[in-house]
């Protein structure tokens, strides 16, 4: 039976130009869960994962992993993962380099190389591919990476809606060894992918119990759900 | 990956540096040892900064490539500034090596 692992997350508080963007917020998420974290442009979703992740300064923050506090998780080793909005891989290398590089573990690089679309593709370089291909390979790495937790930034966007259906599949089957954070304006695969959603509102962390409180709090039109 | 890195890092330092090396070069009579003086000033300062600026500017993004294997910015810059000084050392003693050799005494 695989370990099972906490990511905490509390008093996450940010300003930008003196408006406060997050105030207080309080994410949790364990290893076999899917938390999806839904919020209007500009809210501070992205924000709030590069400071889980530890590239983004907070006023205040507590970062913990198994009950242990990290200043920027990312450095200390296998703990989290963060896919940017933007994409991140150099242009000069090769996908299967790229697979080399991220991906020591024989198993993992050839479940990633097995894959049948990115199959045919290992020989170009990221800018050689489709925008949806490039995102798709880009999730693969990420998901296939030796780390506890994962946190995707608008995977969905660009996506066809097939590769949309491959990653929601991938995220369920990948869920049973890392947890993800997920966010993305594609709520309707957010909500179904997710186990828990959260809405970032005014600053502030709502955890939604029932889907309809998105509507109460005007994250979406009314009479939607 | 630290060398990836390097390299994206000295492919924006190098033309900076050895414009300035050759600038000074030809303003010195072709003197090589100001030639070289100057291209180990700009690999570690002028040149090198720019670089970091350049990269900064034009792949920020590309620091979450480096990120998600556990290595930070700090990480990144001071790894490829030591490899600098070290090509910097290594390039000052061949020079010695060869003026000792060729410079009749």
């Amino acid at each position: 039976m695989l370990m099972s692992h906490r990511l905490e997350a509390d008093s996450i508080i940010k300003s930008f130009g003196g408006r406060e963007l997050l105030t207080d917020c309080w994410v949790s998420c364990d290893t076999g869960e899917i938390l999806g974290m839904l919020g209007r442009n500009g809210c501070g979703k992205s924000t709030l994962m590069k400071i889980i992740f530890g590239t983004e300064p907070a006023l205040n923050k507590s970062i913990r992993i198994d009950g242990k506090y990290y200043e920027t998780p990312f450095t200390a080793g296998n703990l989290i993962g963060y896919l940017p909005q933007k994409s991140f891989l150099p242009n000069n290398l090769t996908l299967r380099k790229i697979a080399d590089l991220y991906l020591p573990d024989i198993k993992a690089k050839e479940a990633l190389l097995a894959h049948r679309l990115i199959q045919q593709h290992m020989h170009l370089r990221r800018h050689q591919l489709s925008g949806g291909t490039g995102r798709f390979f880009e999730i693969l790495l990420l998901v296939h990476l030796d780390v506890h937790f994962v946190l995707l930034d608008e995977p969905f966007n660009g996506l066809e809606p097939l590769l949309k259906e491959e990653v929601l599949h991938l995220l369920q089957e990948k869920k049973k060894e890392k947890g993800f954070i997920i966010t993305d304006h594609d709520f309707r695969n957010i909500i179904q992918v997710s186990d828990r959603i959260m809405l970032i509102d005014n600053g502030v962390c709502r955890h939604i119990k029932q889907i309809q409180e998105l509507e109460r709090f005007g994250y979406v039109p009314s009479g939607i759900f | 990956m630290l060398f990836h890195y390097y390299r994206m890092i000295t492919a924006l330092n190098l033309p900076f540096s050895l414009a300035a090396a050759v600038l000074a070069w030809l303003a010195t009579d072709y003197d090589w040892y100001i030639f070289l003086r100057t291209f180990g000033t700009g690999w570690l300062t002028g040149g090198f900064f720019m670089a970091l600026f350049l990269f900064q500017l034009r792949y920020n993004h590309l620091y979450y490539f480096y990120h998600n294997k556990g290595y930070s910015r700090t990480r990144l810059i001071v790894w490829s500034y030591v490899i600098n000084v070290c090509e910097v050392i290594t390039l000052v003693y061949a020079y010695k090596l060869i003026h000792a050799y060729v410079t009749p005494a």
